[in-house]
């Protein structure tokens, strides 16, 4: 009797789930359960398998072991159709929406709410029904394309609202949003959860998590560490539950002197991919021995502004000067040589070559370098043994888990990738270089490596661009704090002298600084 | 000199010679939209055409030659499928085993059975559509054709209507889009590949025998010369829609029925050996074509890449 | 109830890798004899005389070696292609022109230049010739991204038609009326063994594949066609040129398809007609895959593939079989390849839950 009643508290339970990738125990027996009706938050750092595990849950993966029960009854989800008709919807990290589709388009895909011929008016109404009801709407005839990343993910919450759910999966929902948008997501959440709805929030942020959900469950390493309810929750407490120890990143920030400007960006423009401005009259300068950090949500404009000054994107109007040079037409071999370092955010694409071992993938962006070149007639051969021993220098000093230096860049796993790039970029000793999202998908102790780096580069004079959407990163790291948004820059400041807050409110664009102010200030810090 | 029967006759001849081509660009049209290339089309194509010259060798029923011709050619394109979308093998790859597949089975079995002679078959007879042939110029040309030229006009605006117009077409675009996405939403990726790169190869099929029943009556090695190739590039010349990539295959058709008028007017006045030169001229349209059409065409995103569910 | 298919990478040993496309030559024969004996021949007389004609008998061996002369030099320029990330299905073409320029530059300097300065002259408008008609379709895919294959192809008939032309025109044999030909080239490469068509063609493939090793393993330039291959991002992120080394890629092979065009034309054939080229171009791209792309490996499979075109032209004779089964073997062999290639690099798992 006892054990069914239980069991009617609960609409999903996981049990034991373990789930293996080549080389990683991503899952080790976690068991979890949904209540009806509750707020349920999955805390984790970076890698600790809660993405894994609700991808299981929505049938995106197999697990190798354990079982899923829905309202009492041993269920089998092979694929995310068999988690949409049990009632269980997703909204992702990284979202899923076809950029060349309309907003209408992307929402009916797949639901039930289209017979043989494409007829929209029942899914029109049911979007205006829901939109009603949550007291926001969404633009159903515009090409998501043109979306920002809030208004992006609205028509996400509508698009998995649309197909009824019970239950509704977050992952990282507010990485891509303003503190103002935050705000409205968890009055949001509070108003599903009313209307029955169980929500289950993925995030590594604890205050976040201590905000806005009834009960707290910790994944360390693939595994549930524990599990308390908000009244017995403590920010200390989940933290050593997150990580196994008391932390708090602590840096040690030198105040070295800042040297001559070593990148200078004037009067840019950039297009975008789908041809329109991404980039809008941008000017800015990186000095040597100073981190300029570009705070703002992602999406507007950051990463083709990193594209450009590297030389991946072409500029449409203005000058990139690189320590006095114009660089705005050279090649990218030629700014290499000039001294450019860039860690795109895409790194896994961009940045290794899986196929190659990681001696090969040394030379990715160093190859014409002298020092790894030999000649032989006229042909230019590659100093096997040099370039081998860089290599193996970086695996030891960056400790990147690997057996030796011959395997393939693929069979590391996704950290040490980032890792092995990192170390690649942070040891050429550029002049100037770009990071972005430098330790997106880091657990905390490789963070806190990256970002100490970053500012012993500093210190050593470097002149350091980054661009994070992490506030607490770029408030850490900065010396000058600039805000993207919508392709411009629309303020400049001292990380002493603003909030969070009111960063948050030039993120959205709601404040802006006039261009002679941003001007003024580029000149005068 | 230029008369008006003859403008009509190179219309004529030049709507014909477009059709193969037109045909296996619409079926490849679906397949790419799905996501998949299939450079086998040529390849389909052969066997198509002998299949259909070897069946109405046999038993003279061109309606059921149809029939047969087309289940073959979605065996074919079922194989292709097979390789790319459940295997994940390189889909050029795929493509070109398909190729050399069809082209050495077709030409091989042909000898086998007919030895290295020619053997004509009774062609289809070009049937005029009552009212809309007699419109002067164009009557002859567009409404005096052969079968197969028929179903290609047919085919045209079902195929639009398919892809526009229905939840079939949108998920199928879906999925060469962002197949993870239309994934995650519970749309069967490799469903949808599958059926589009077998109706694929079912019309590549479809188009060769049209190639050997209504215009050549024979069958003898390579037949196609090319046309399903040409038929693949122009679906990314037509922007992955089969209205424009029709269009294309007559740049084709028009370059080879002008360039034999001229061969007529060469072999008269004795410039024979250069008539091999004419007959590179439809090629040359197409090369031509596709430079400038083209430029950073961007098809679905997707095109060409094998869709793994659990890899990042 | 259901199947899920579950891939899950693997590492192979690079002896396995290297050795695994040859696995499905006995699955291929296999086929063939199942083919032979379908359609009523004999496959047991097929099979004696394609090994005694392949290398059973010293004649049958000499000739499947200059056979695989020009093999060697097309998959070695395709296999560099490959590396690159390119697809050069133009070998035929290529060959086919490069042929036409030698037997032009033959024809016109034979009768007042010394033999050795003609062929010289010959093999490097050869190199090119194939150079620049490739250079057509690596223009294309490096500005415009227009399917190399699709261009190719085309060039590949256009290559065709323009031998048609002038066989019938400017380099036509006057005393031949009803054959298309051309006049008889009078120098001819050294025979390495006298009488057969085994020429020093041959020992210039050899250098040219080492050669093209070298290339691709030990210098910059080899590791910037590799890794636009391998990972074209990653490549432009590296600051590396691709345009460049996707033309540079289609030119190489394109020039080594050409010289083996003007190898067999002076070596083999020693005059110009129109059934030069017999599909040596797709053989080629097998060649160069059962050669996984890399020149010291497509040694090996060029030799193979040379036994097996020799051993084809005797069993056709033997039995009176056109020599297109070895075409379409070829294409057996082909896919076959594939799916061993699948399943060396990947373990597929297959759960029923």
């Amino acid at each position: 009797m006892d054990i069914k009643r239980e069991r009617d508290e609960y609409i999903v339970e996981m049990k034991g789930i373990t789930k293996r990738f080549p080389g990683v125990l991503a899952l080790d027996k976690v068991d979890f359960n949904i209540k009806r009706g509750e707020i349920v938050a999955l805390l984790g750092e970076n890698g600790a398998g809660k993405t894994t595990l609700m991808n299981i849950l929505y049938g995106l993966y197999v697990p190798d072991e354990g079982e899923i029960y829905v309202d009492g009854v041993e269920v089998s989800i092979r694929s995310p159709a068999d988690a949409i008709r049990l009632g269980i919807n997703m909204v992702h990290q990284q979202f899923m929406l076809i950029e060349n589709f309309t907003v209408l388009e992307n929402i009916v895909l797949g639901s039930k709410l289209l017979g043989v011929k494409l007829d929209y008016r029942r899914a029109v109404e049911e979007c205006n029904k829901i939109s009603k009801a949550l007291g926001f709407s969404i633009p159903l005839q515009r090409r998501v394309s043109e979306l920002s990343a809030g208004e992006r993910q609205r028509v996400e919450i509508v698009k998995a609202l649309i197909r009824k759910p019970r239950v509704l999966i977050l992952d990282e929902p507010t990485s891509v949003l303003t503190p103002q948008e935050v705000k409205e997501l968890f009055k949001l959440l509070r108003d599903l959860k009313g209307r029955g709805i169980s929500v289950v929030f993925i995030s590594h942020k604890l205050n976040e998590v201590l905000e806005i959900a009834d009960r707290i469950v910790v994944l360390r390493r693939g595994k549930k560490v524990g599990e308390l309810s908000r009244e017995l929750a403590d920010p200390l407490l989940l933290a050593k539950m997150m990580v196994g120890k008391e932390t708090l990143i602590t840096l040690n920030k030198s105040t070295a002197s800042v040297g001559d400007v070593v990148l200078l960006v004037k009067d840019l423009t950039v297009y975008g991919d789908d041809q329109r401005v991404a980039v809008n009259n941008v000017s800015l300068r990186v000095r040597r021995g100073e981190i300029v950090g570009i705070a703002g949500v992602a999406g507007n404009g950051q990463k083709e502004l990193a594209e450009a000054i590297y030389g991946l994107r072409p500029v449409a109007s203005g000058k990139i000067f690189l320590d006095g040079v114009d660089v705005t037409k050279m090649s990218i071999k030629d700014r290499l040589k000039l001294g450019i370092s860039y860690v795109p955010q895409d790194r896994i694409r961009y940045g290794v070559v899986r196929a190659f071992t990681l001696i090969d993938n040394v030379l990715i962006d160093r190859v014409d370098e002298e020092h790894f070149n030999k000649k032989l007639l006229f042909f230019n051969l590659i100093d096997v043994k040099k370039v081998t021993k860089h290599a193996e220098e970086l695996i030891m000093k960056y400790e990147i888990v690997a057996p030796h230096a011959y395997v393939k860049a693929g069979t590391l796993s996704g950290g040490n990738i980032q890792r092995l790039i990192l170390a690649r970029e942070l040891e050429r000793a550029p002049k100037l270089m770009i990071a972005e999202e430098p330790t997106a998908g880091l657990d905390i102790k490789a963070t806190e490596y990256i970002r100490q780096k970053l500012l012993d580069m500093k210190a050593s004079g470097v002149g350091i661009l980054l661009i994070s959407s992490d506030l607490s990163e770029i408030f850490q790291l900065s010396d000058i704090i600039a805000v993207m948004y919508n392709g411009e820059i629309v303020g400049v400041f001292k990380p002493e002298e603003i909030s969070y807050e009111d960063i948050g409110f030039y993120m959205t664009g709601l404040y802006k600084m006039p261009r002679e102010e941003v001007l003024k200030r580029w000149e005068s810090y | 000199m230029i008369s008006q029967d003859m403008v009509s006759s190179i219309i004529n001849l030049a709507i014909l010679m477009s059709t193969p081509i037109a045909i296996a660009s619409v079926g490849e049209t679906f397949a790419q939209r799905s996501g998949v290339v299939n450079l086998g089309v040529e390849g389909i194509m052969l066997i198509g055409a002998f299949l259909a010259f070897h069946f109405v060798n046999v038993t003279g029923n061109m309606a059921l030659s149809y029939l047969v011709v087309a289940f073959v050619g979605c065996l074919m394109g079922l194989l292709h499928a097979f390789l790319t979308v459940t295997l994940r093998v390189n889909q050029t790859i795929s493509g070109m085993g398909v190729y050399f597949l069809g082209f050495g089975l077709s030409d091989y079995l042909y000898k086998a059975i007919y030895g290295l002679k020619y053997v004509p078959i009774p062609k289809a007879t070009p049937t005029p559509i009552p009212g809309l042939s007699s419109i002067p110029v164009i009557g002859y040309g567009l409404f005096t054709q052969l079968p197969s030229v028929y179903i290609l006009y047919v085919l045209l605006p079902v195929s639009w209507f398919i892809l526009e117009k229905t939840k079939y077409g949108l998920y199928t675009k879906a999925v060469g889009e962002n197949p993870r996405v239309a994934d995650s939403l519970g749309v069967n990726v490799s469903l949808y590949r599958y059926i589009n790169v077998i109706i694929g190869g079912a019309l590549a099929a479809l188009a060769g025998s049209a190639l050997c029943l209504d215009i050549t009556g024979l069958f003898y090695e390579n037949l196609t010369m090319g046309m399903g190739f040409i038929a693949v590039g122009l679906v990314a010349f037509g922007k992955w829609s089969p209205i424009r990539a029709f269009v294309g295959s007559l740049v084709f058709g028009f370059t080879w029925s002008i360039s034999s008028t001229l061969q007529t007017y060469f072999q008269r006045v004795g410039l024979s050996s250069y008539i091999y030169l004419l007959l590179m001229l439809p090629y040359l349209a197409v090369v031509i074509a596709l430079v400038l059409m083209s430029r950073r065409a961007r098809g679905p995103a997707s095109l060409g890449q094998p869709y793994f569910r659990e890899w990042l | 109830m259901g199947i899920v298919l579950k891939f899950e990478k693997r590492e192979v040993s690079s002896w396995v890798s290297a050795l695994a496309p040859y696995a499905s030559i006995p699955i291929a024969f296999l086929v063939m004899a199942i083919a032979l004996y379908l359609t009523g021949y004999d496959p047991l007389l097929g099979f004696t005389s394609f090994f005694h004609g392949a290398f059973l008998s010293q004649l049958g061996l000499v000739t499947s070696l200059a056979r695989s002369t020009a093999f060697l030099l097309m998959a070695v320029g395709i296999g560099l292609a490959l590396n690159a990330g390119v697809l050069n299905i133009g070998g035929e073409g290529q060959y086919i022109i490069g042929a036409i320029v030698a037997t032009a530059i033959v024809i016109t300097t034979q009768d007042f230049l010394p033999p050795l300065v003609s062929l010289i002259l010959a093999l490097t408008g050869s190199l090119v010739a194939g150079a620049l008609w490739a250079l057509v379709a690596g223009v294309l895919k490096a500005y415009m991204g227009v399917n190399e294959v699709i261009t190719t192809i085309m060039m590949n008939i256009l290559a065709f038609r323009l031998l048609q032309w002038v066989l019938r025109g400017p380099l036509k044999n006057p005393l031949s009326e009803a054959w298309p030909m051309s006049p008889p080239l009078k120098p001819h490469l050294l025979e390495l063994v006298p009488g057969t068509t085994f020429n020093i063609g041959f020992l210039l493939a050899l250098l040219v594949a080492i050669l093209t090793q070298f290339i691709l393993y030990k210098t910059t330039i080899g590791y910037k066609i590799r890794i636009t291959g391998a990972n074209v991002d990653a490549a432009l992120y590296g600051g590396i040129n691709v345009k460049n080394i996707v033309i540079l890629a289609f030119m190489y092979s394109g020039a080594l398809c050409g010289l083996a065009g003007a190898v067999d034309i002076l070596g083999v054939f020693h005059f110009l007609y129109e059934g030069i080229s017999i599909g040596l171009g797709y053989t080629s791209v097998v060649v160069a895959l059962v050669g996984r792309s890399v020149p010291v490996l497509i040694i090996p499979a060029s030799l193979m593939f040379g036994c097996i075109y020799n051993g084809f032209t005797h069993l056709q004779s033997a039995l009176g079989v056109s020599y297109t089964l070895s075409k379409a073997i070829e294409g057996v062999i082909y896919l076959v390849i594939l799916v061993i290639h699948l399943s060396t690099e990947y373990r597929v798992k297959v759960l029923v839950r």
